[in-house]
């Protein structure tokens, strides 16, 4: 290199003696004449053929270009040689070689560099093999810079990205994929992305293209992450949290500064989001729905704390609106509306204003059944105003009873949580102490001169009282549930009482009662005792219990708990089996309603306006359509047609009979 | 007219016309059929007979006018043609199949029969159509809201599926045989692959018939 080197500029410092001597001839003859070269055209001319043209130049003249691409990849120092390679690099430029004798050598190496470094893929982990791809691919635009030309490093930069990435394609694509969403990195989610674009463009003989075979991988990663985290019965109480973290990390890469461009309208990564969620979802049936009701209910009875209206209404907006993207629209309703119902009756939500503005977005959103639930805000309403009149003429006669009493009236077909007191095995829910009784049909009394029609009955087991008790180390306030308040009048009669005492005073059925007893003298706040004392928190017919005369207790106002367990795995059977009727209902009407219109109609129209019919509320299966279809044929609402007689047609139409 | 054209012979209650048990018993006596003959079932058909064992004096007549019978071997002659047919002519299987329906209920307004009883029928009609023609598999070819069955070269239902179904029915069946499954299973014997591979969940088969597929497809393979 250093012998062209000198040879070179020694060859360029005679054309310039040549070119003075002869500069008329150069300027005025050659210059003009089209045929003839120029003196220093015929020059350089002469010195390619004679020297750029041998094989020994050119090899050698390879790998000394070879040597100094390596070591500056391996980071070693290549000064001593630079400034000749520099000269060699501007000779071949003069010349018009450097295509040929550096530009696609130089790629050459380039290529045989990464595809090399390509085959330590499948031992190193997805994620770091991504960003070493990222790392050289800018690497290669800058290496060099001192003395290649730009196109060259450009080149270079797509030769690696093709060297690294080509056959690893869905290696990067799913396991780097998998690992970036695993390691919630979002910069790394955006530069695998761009990577997978500008492998794209590289080649257009791509059997799938990587821009589609992400989008796919992605679709199913997000699947399979749904569906794990929705089949995860080990950790319920965290489902939701989870599913919601996952969402709101995948809806910040996708957000439209980077991957979906929403000027384009190019949603494909949002909607592959959607369907991962929406089919992960339909994994499992019931439970993710009653899951995500539950949630939203804890967040409207913990309430806002520290964040404002707005951060707090964003917040149930995300939870309770964009979650229900689940098939079970009907389910998440049912057990959404117990849940409110509860919170209202017991005074346990944060905010009505918030209550109210869910609604309405649900409904509007998803269903407009929801906007229903305001029923109940109206019955609320209208119990407090009628409790003001029933206190008003109470206080013109002093001799009626009792006036702390509250009511809240509330109609059967709004309040999903009242449960027919017929059901019940006891003639009666709850025999009440005699002056609460009187209280009760005082009002009802009361009642009957505002509304003559109407029928009062009580639902006990929603309601609540406030006691003063006073122990011996105080007087506490109890708020406690009306069974707990009428167990614990009792010991105000006297101190000590069996089970089955209790049981045959109050009438209050066993399932009721047993709980309660726990609440009382087996929970946390022990204010009575049991009087035999044992080991376990079953209770029995001659199981004693006593005023507990050693409570104590820091606060004064306090909150007993009843012991809920079995009441919602009640709660949430009667839930399920309310929906399957519910169902059932909801598709014979939709058939119904379709064939009354239609008269007559093909059985696969019938399913598909059957699905969309319902879609809001819930997604059928073709299944339970069918054997509405073979219930409504038996019961004569619609018969298969016959009319088209003959062995030789198809039966699969169906007729509607008026 | 002929008196073996009227009911009189075989009528025993002196205030009816119409024939009941006994009379159906000498009659297939003279007949040379026996009672319990798939025959009999198309013999009812022709004669519009609302139930077993019984036969209206209208039917009666206007049965045997049709079959241009007015005389024993006559009948004879009829009862044998209507054998052939019954297990050759799928459109004349059919008519027989579908009447033999409310011919099965034992009770005016049922809208489904029992079982046992369907089952009873089944057997009876099944193999007698498996005999000749008349089941034989076939491949429908649509044509638009057409469609057209051609004799499939392929096997299809086998005559010992029949007992699968017949388990099925009294193990899964539920309280009874609707009127739109006894239909639809002739259907589906005639055009159902050997392998129930070629089924179609989604079509408008009753569900049923999706349920036995189902129970069925592990049995056979």
């Amino acid at each position: 290199m250093t012998k062209l080197n000198d040879r070179w500029s020694w060859w360029l410092r005679r054309i310039r003696v040549l070119r003075s001597a002869l500069v008329y001839l150069d300027v005025a003859y050659l210059a003009t004449n089209e045929d003839k070269l120029t003196i220093q055209d015929a020059a350089f001319h002469r010195f390619e053929d004679t020297v750029v043209a041998s094989t020994t130049v050119t090899l050698k003249l390879e790998a000394a270009l070879k040597r100094w691409s390596e070591q500056r990849r391996a980071g070693e120092n290549t000064e001593d040689y630079d400034d000749q390679l520099r000269l060699v690099v501007d000779c071949m430029s003069t010349l018009g070689c450097y295509d040929d004798q550096v530009h696609q050598p130089y790629l050459r190496f380039t290529s045989d560099h990464y595809t090399k470094k390509s085959q330590m893929a499948p031992e190193t982990n997805a994620k770091d093999y991504l960003l070493m791809c990222i790392q050289d691919i800018s690497d290669e635009e800058r290496r060099g810079a001192d003395i290649l030309r730009e196109e060259t490093r450009r080149d270079a930069s797509v030769t690696a990205l093709s060297g690294l990435a080509m056959e690893h394609m869905d290696y990067l694509a799913k396991d780097g994929l998998a690992e970036i969403i695993t390691s919630r990195n979002k910069t790394l989610f955006h530069q695998l992305y761009n990577l997978i674009g500008r492998l794209t463009s590289v080649s257009t003989t791509w059997k799938t293209s990587p821009s589609d075979a992400l989008l796919a991988h992605y679709r199913n990663d997000v699947f399979e992450r749904v569906k794990g985290t929705i089949l995860d019965t080990a950790n319920e109480s965290s489902m939701v949290e989870n599913l919601l973290e996952l969402k709101e990390f995948l809806d910040e890469c996708l957000s439209a500064d980077y991957i979906d461009d929403a000027q384009q309208n190019d949603r494909k990564f949002t909607h592959a989001t959607s369907e991962a969620f929406e089919r992960g979802f339909s994994t499992r049936k019931i439970k993710p729905a009653e899951l995500i009701a539950k949630h939203v209910d804890s967040l409207m009875r913990r309430g806002q704390k520290a964040a404002s209206d707005q951060e707090f209404f964003a917040q149930l907006k995300r939870d309770a609106v964009y979650l229900p993207t689940i098939p079970d629209k009907d389910v998440f309703r049912a057990f959404y509306t117990r849940a409110l119902a509860k919170r209202l009756l017991l005074g346990r939500s944060a905010s009505d204003d918030f209550e109210k503005q869910v609604l309405a977005e649900l409904s509007k959103s998803y269903d407009a059944a929801f906007s229903d639930m305001t029923q109940m805000f109206n019955d609320l309403a209208i119990s407090k105003d009628l409790m003001e009149t029933y206190r008003n003429t109470k206080d013109q006669e002093p001799a009626r009873p009792d006036p702390s009493l509250t009511v809240m009236v509330l109609q059967h077909s709004v309040w999903p949580v009242i449960r027919k007191v017929s059901k019940l095995d006891a003639p009666v829910e709850l025999r009440l102490p005699s002056q609460m009784e009187h209280a009760l049909n005082d009002f009802i009394a009361f009642y009957k001169t505002q509304h003559s029609n109407r029928k009062l009955t009580w639902a006990h087991y929603l309601g609540t009282a406030t006691l003063v008790a006073r122990f011996p180390s105080g007087k506490k306030e109890l708020s406690v549930s009306l069974y707990q308040a009428a167990v614990l009048l009792l010991f105000s009669e006297r101190d000590d009482w069996s089970t089955e005492e209790i049981h045959g005073r109050l009438g209050l059925a066993l399932p009721d009662l047993t709980p309660t007893l726990q609440s009382l003298a087996l929970g946390r706040k022990l204010v009575l005792r049991r009087t035999q004392p044992r080991q376990g928190k079953d209770v029995r017919m001659d199981d004693r219990f006593s005023f507990n005369e050693d409570f104590t207790d820091t606060k004064v106002k306090l909150h007993i708990n009843t012991i809920q367990q079995n009441d919602t795995m009640e709660e949430t059977q009667q839930a399920v089996k309310v929906i399957d009727q519910y169902r059932e209902a909801s598709l014979d009407a939709a058939i119904v309603r379709i064939m009354k219109a239609a008269k007559t109609m093909k059985h696969q129209q019938l399913v598909n306006e059957t699905i969309d019919a319902v879609s809001k509320h819930f997604r059928p299966e073709v299944k339970a359509i069918k054997e509405r279809i073979d219930s409504l044929i038996e019961r004569e609402f619609l018969q298969r047609n016959e009319d088209t007689g003959g062995s030789n047609k198809l039966r699969d139409t169906y007729s509607y009979l008026a | 007219m002929n008196t073996s054209l009227d009911t009189d012979a075989y009528s025993v209650d002196p205030d009816s016309d119409n024939i009941s048990i006994d009379g159906t018993i000498k009659f297939c006596a003279d007949l040379g059929v026996d009672p319990e003959d798939v025959v009999m079932l198309a013999v009812a058909y022709e004669l519009q007979s609302p139930s077993v064992g019984e036969w209206t004096r209208k039917g009666w007549v206007d049965g045997w006018k049709k079959l241009e019978c007015d005389s024993i071997p006559r009948m004879k002659a009829a009862v044998a043609q209507l054998s052939t047919k019954l297990s050759n002519d799928t459109d004349y299987f059919r008519s027989v199949y579908d009447f033999t329906f409310n011919f099965a209920k034992t009770e005016a307004g049922q809208r489904s029969i029992a079982i046992e009883n369907a089952v009873a029928f089944w057997s009876l009609l099944l193999p007698a159509g498996q005999k000749g023609r008349a089941l034989q598999h076939v491949d429908a070819k649509y044509d638009g809201d057409e469609v057209i069955y051609t004799p499939s070269r392929e096997p299809g239902w086998k005559p010992e599926y029949n007992d699968l179904w017949f388990q099925f029915m009294t193990e899964k069946g539920g309280k009874g045989v609707s009127k739109d499954t006894w239909q639809m299973f002739f259907d589906f014997i005639r055009t159902i692959d050997d392998k129930f591979e070629k089924y179609d969940m989604n079509a408008a088969w009753p569900s049923t018939i999706d349920e036995f597929l189902e129970w069925a497809k592990e049995r056979i393979n």
